[in-house]
């Protein structure tokens, strides 16, 4: 830094300096001055400044025009390869859907992202018989399996929607109810998120009419909602952003953009994510076998904005009130009501928690929802704080918020098992408030007292 | 509203096209309309427009006051309370919180956190106000009658979202006086535009995957001291490209719309001394820091114990300015003792050169004193890597103590180093754009010219191949939806 008192402004010349308070007087303009142009040569200046805009104005538009190659280059790559599957056709999905039914796995499921919900819709009215028990949520219960569900092939689909919001989580089950076609047991997968009403947590692609119809049909509560957002198709259409994941998505497939497709070859050596015949999600090898250290930086990297909670201050009171509507409906139709909520990595959690004030939704739901469940009499496995749940530490996570399903297997003892518990009145809760250190001296006791593995 | 998106750029070539079209005597007031339009865009940002008009009108009216009162204690008590208006929204909102989680730990003093959001911008325009209040003090600038000129000031949107921290002096003149439309001024705002697009998404966001990585592995210890080191260094050249770039975007806007916008860095890190760096490193800051701080405590008029205690409370305050934490504090006072350190031994060192072979040949005395003021630069930064990742001076001990061990393994094992490397989540590809985009920019930021006049001295063609090259590597290698600017956040 230079701290010289002779260094001039460095900012340019500073205002012409003048006594405080003298300002000068303001001479008015003649009407026209002697050295005036005479008028003809006025027009020829202002022909010649307009000759010279149309002129730039040309050579702007030529630049631009240079670039449209680029723009529409992007744009065919990012309709052709379409990873997120934003432009295909219904009669494909319709297809995509009978794979499923028919027991098969299909790899290149990302492609799919975007009309995870029309695939749905599909699978309910195809659904014959409808499964035991179906999966409501969001990608952080994809996990959950038929063999962690403790269930037989046919008895279990997960229908969790990638980025699942308030609106999916009731609309999905309209579906089935719609249909007629209820499970005798529904898991939900509770995210934080769903009861924070803030633009940020919802998903423009879940289905804000069905919503309505079910509160409006089912619950007597009339309500307002958003129109699905009609850009979305063509945001994608020229966005960077999609470009790159459409280019690493090439790379990834090595060039191969076929559809998605029936798996061929090692199911746990797929270059793309795999949807399992039961609805559960394999991630793709290179993401299920990444480091540790790059889970944890991409733990770390999501605190700085953190998914879908980052302006959530508070528990919205009327979705929660509409929430215990739902389970309570849902109960009075028959069929059992399983809460899991599935924690986050331990990074994560820590940060919310040192920053409860700003955190203060995310911290202020779990409480929310397990004194709704505990009206209700539905039992809650699992917690979003991770030192909750014995022998979870961050190797069970993918990131900051997905975890494992070795991880969901540490709490969630199956679907026999809890409706066991559940008959014969066992207490499942746990100490959701607990510390890492108060955890860690848990642990410790635990392992080193009893010498038994913790349950 | 976020400079690195598609509607920023809309936002512009609106601003842009109605503003030459707009009478000249209109354009000022347009401009107005659009800095408070960009400040209302994101809802976050909207209820704290009163903090920036509250500071707008405050010192307008105080301007005007200083001008029309006479005693000098008066003018003096006027300008004191100002500065305390202005000085204290910037402290409720940027430090109470943890003045008041510092005071409730050591006395326990039960106060309250406010948990207020830093409004955007805060820093900068509460420096361009107190500055021109200064200013107008001193009679260095008259008191600017039109409020609506002085608004647009304050307010001017290229500055607001990372600086410069403008002078009135420097941009009324050109609000009053709108020049008309000029394509090659026009041209060469969208080029500076482009190339900070470039600098930020290439470059800067490659090197912060890469440096964020590294520093996660500090709590597992996970990287040995070769990597530790090149994070270091590398966050130094990744600050320097993330801020320059946003620079480089207010002052593409500015020049499009034909307002000079002051240059903000001058290549601080080709410098070859550390006074010589700050010189050139966040120009506005520092000759702000220079100006209203250093100066008016003596600067260097009574004697040298004297100028170094000064330089010492000028990167004090700086440190304070970027956060109010002590990694940032300690950073500011570090660089002030290199400065001191540096300016106290000089006459020793240039009494030693001669006997110092590599200065023989001028080019290489040139890189020996670029790498040692590199060098030192990015030993200060440690603190400022570890107080942007929210860590605690214990890290940057860590850093310190880490830096010269695990060479030996790293260097013995070298698949492991290249495993290790891996893992850092930036691919073979990326990582040589991001080599050749540093080459790129240092080729052209090293001419003694701004690189929106150097464009335009290219021949056409080759013009219209740079930008097709830079329209290329942003869309293919371009880091877009990583956080914003570094600087944003102070």
């Amino acid at each position: 830094m230079e701290h010289s008192e002779n260094h001039r402004d460095q900012a340019g010349p500073a205002c012409r300096p003048g006594p405080a308070g003298a300002l000068p007087q303001k001479v008015p303009a003649p009407a026209s001055r002697p050295d005036d142009p005479p008028p003809t040569r006025q027009a020829a200046a202002a022909a010649r400044r307009a000759g010279k805009n149309l002129w730039a104005l040309a050579r702007m538009i030529f630049v631009l025009a240079l670039f449209v190659p680029l723009v529409v280059f992007m744009m065919y790559v990012n309709y052709t390869v379409d990873r997120s599957g934003i432009y295909q056709g219904d009669q494909y999905l319709r297809s995509v859907a009978q794979m499923l039914l028919s027991g098969q796995d299909i790899t290149g499921y990302e492609q799919l992202n975007e009309q995870q919900r029309k695939i749905l819709q599909i699978l309910v009215n195809q659904f014959d018989p409808v499964p035991d028990t179906i999966v409501l949520g969001s990608s952080r219960i994809m996990q959950l399996d038929t063999r962690l569900a403790g269930l037989e092939d046919g008895q279990f689909f997960n229908c969790a929607l990638t980025g699942a919001d308030f609106y999916d989580i009731v609309g999905s089950f309209y579906l089935f109810d719609r249909a007629g076609k209820l499970p005798q047991n529904l898991i939900i997968g509770v995210d934080p998120w769903l009861f924070n009403t803030g633009a940020e947590a919802t998903d423009a692609r879940s289905d804000k009419e069905l919503y309505a119809e079910f509160l409006t049909q089912k619950l007597g509560i009339p309500q307002e909602y958003e129109a699905e957002d009609p850009n979305l198709k063509w945001t994608s259409l020229y966005s960077p952003s999609y470009f790159q994941s459409n280019i690493s998505y090439l790379l990834q497939s090595q060039g191969d953009v076929k559809r998605p497709q029936p798996v061929v070859g090692d199911l746990y050596n797929q270059l793309t994510e795999v949807k399992r015949y039961d609805g559960s999600l394999l991630y793709d090898r290179a993401f299920r076998e990444q480091s540790q250290d790059a889970i944890d930086a991409a733990a770390l990297y999501q605190t700085s904005n953190f998914a879908f909670v980052e302006y959530y201050t508070q528990v919205d009171s009327d979705r929660l009130e509409i929430f215990q509507s739902y389970l309570s409906y849902v109960k009075s139709l028959g069929v059992n009501v399983i809460l899991i909520l599935t924690p986050y990595h331990p990074i994560a959690y820590d940060n919310a928690a040192a920053n409860a004030d700003h955190y203060a939704g995310f911290m202020a739901t779990e409480p929310a929802v397990r004194r709704v469940a505990a009206a209700l009499d539905i039992p809650v496995y699992g917690s979003y704080n991770p030192h909750a749940i014995a022998g979870v530490s961050s190797a069970d996570f993918y990131d900051g918020i997905h975890c494992r399903g070795e991880c969901i297997a540490k709490f969630f003892p199956g679907v026999p098992a809890a409706l066991e518990n559940q008959a014969n009145g066992v207490d499942v809760s746990l100490d959701y408030e607990i510390t890492a250190e108060e955890a860690a001296l848990r642990d410790s006791e635990a392992s080193g007292d009893s010498g038994t593995e913790p349950v | 509203m976020d400079i690195l998106t598609l509607p920023f750029l809309l936002f512009l070539a609106g601003a842009c096209a109605v503003y030459y079209i707009v009478p000249r005597p209109a354009r000022a007031a347009w401009l107005l309309c659009c800095s408070y339009l960009f400040y209302l865009y994101n809802d976050a940002n909207a209820p704290y427009v009163a903090v920036l008009l509250g500071a707008t009108v405050l010192t307008y009216g105080c301007g005007l006051a200083l001008e029309a009162l006479k005693p000098r204690w008066a003018r003096r008590a006027l300008v004191a309370l100002c500065a305390l208006a202005c000085m204290g929204g910037f402290f409720i909102f940027k430090y109470y919180d943890v003045a008041a989680a510092g005071l409730n730990s050591a006395f326990g003093t039960g106060l309250r956190a406010l948990n207020l959001v830093q409004p955007l911008g805060i820093s900068y325009f509460s420096f361009m106000a107190l500055g021109y209040i200064i200013d107008v003090y001193r009679g260095k600038c008259r008191a600017e009658r039109d409020f609506f000129y002085y608004a647009l000031f304050v307010s001017f949107f290229p500055c607001i979202f990372t600086g410069p921290i403008e002078r009135a002096g420097h941009l009324l003149p050109q609000f009053k006086d709108p020049p008309r439309f000029d394509y090659e001024q026009f041209a060469g705002g969208v080029f500076r535009i482009l190339w900070g697009f470039f600098k930020k998404l290439v470059l800067a966001g490659t090197l912060a995957t890469l440096v964020d990585n590294i520093y996660v592995g500090i709590a597992r210890d996970t990287y040995p001291g070769p990597m530790l080191l090149f994070m270091c260094l590398a966050f130094c050249y990744q600050l320097y490209v993330d801020f320059s770039a946003a620079t480089d975007i207010a002052i593409g806007a500015g020049q499009a719309l034909g307002i000079q916008v002051m240059e903000n860095f001058r290549r601080p890190l080709a410098a070859r001394s550390f006074t010589e760096l700050w010189r050139r490193w966040h120009i506005s800051l520092t000759s702000w820091m220079r100006d209203y701080i250093y100066i008016p405590l003596g600067g260097n008029r009574k004697g040298k114990v004297r100028q170094y205690a000064n330089q010492m409370a000028v990167f004090f305050v700086s440190g304070l300015w970027h956060g109010a934490t002590l990694p940032y504090v300690v950073w500011g006072l570090a660089n002030g003792a290199a400065l001191c350190i540096g300016k106290a031994t000089a006459p020793f060192r240039r009494r030693m050169e001669p006997y110092n072979p590599l200065y023989h040949f001028a080019p290489v005395r040139s890189l020996c004193k670029t790498v040692v003021t590199y060098l030192v630069f990015a030993a200060c930064f440690v603190f400022f890597v570890v107080g942007v990742h929210g860590g605690t001076l214990a890290d940057a001990g860590y850093l310190f103590s880490h830096f010269f061990t695990g060479w030996g393994e790293f260097f013995g094992d070298w698949p492991a180093a290249v495993k290790l490397m891996a893992s850092l989540d930036v691919t073979a590809h990326a990582f040589a754009a991001t080599v050749f985009a540093a080459v790129l920019v240092e080729g052209f930021e090293c001419a003694d010219v701004p690189v929106h006049r150097l464009i335009r001295r290219i021949p056409w063609p080759l013009r219209l191949v740079l930008y097709y090259v830079l329209a290329v590597f942003i869309l293919f290698f371009g880091a877009f939806g990583s956080s914003g600017f570094v600087y944003q956040n102070y």
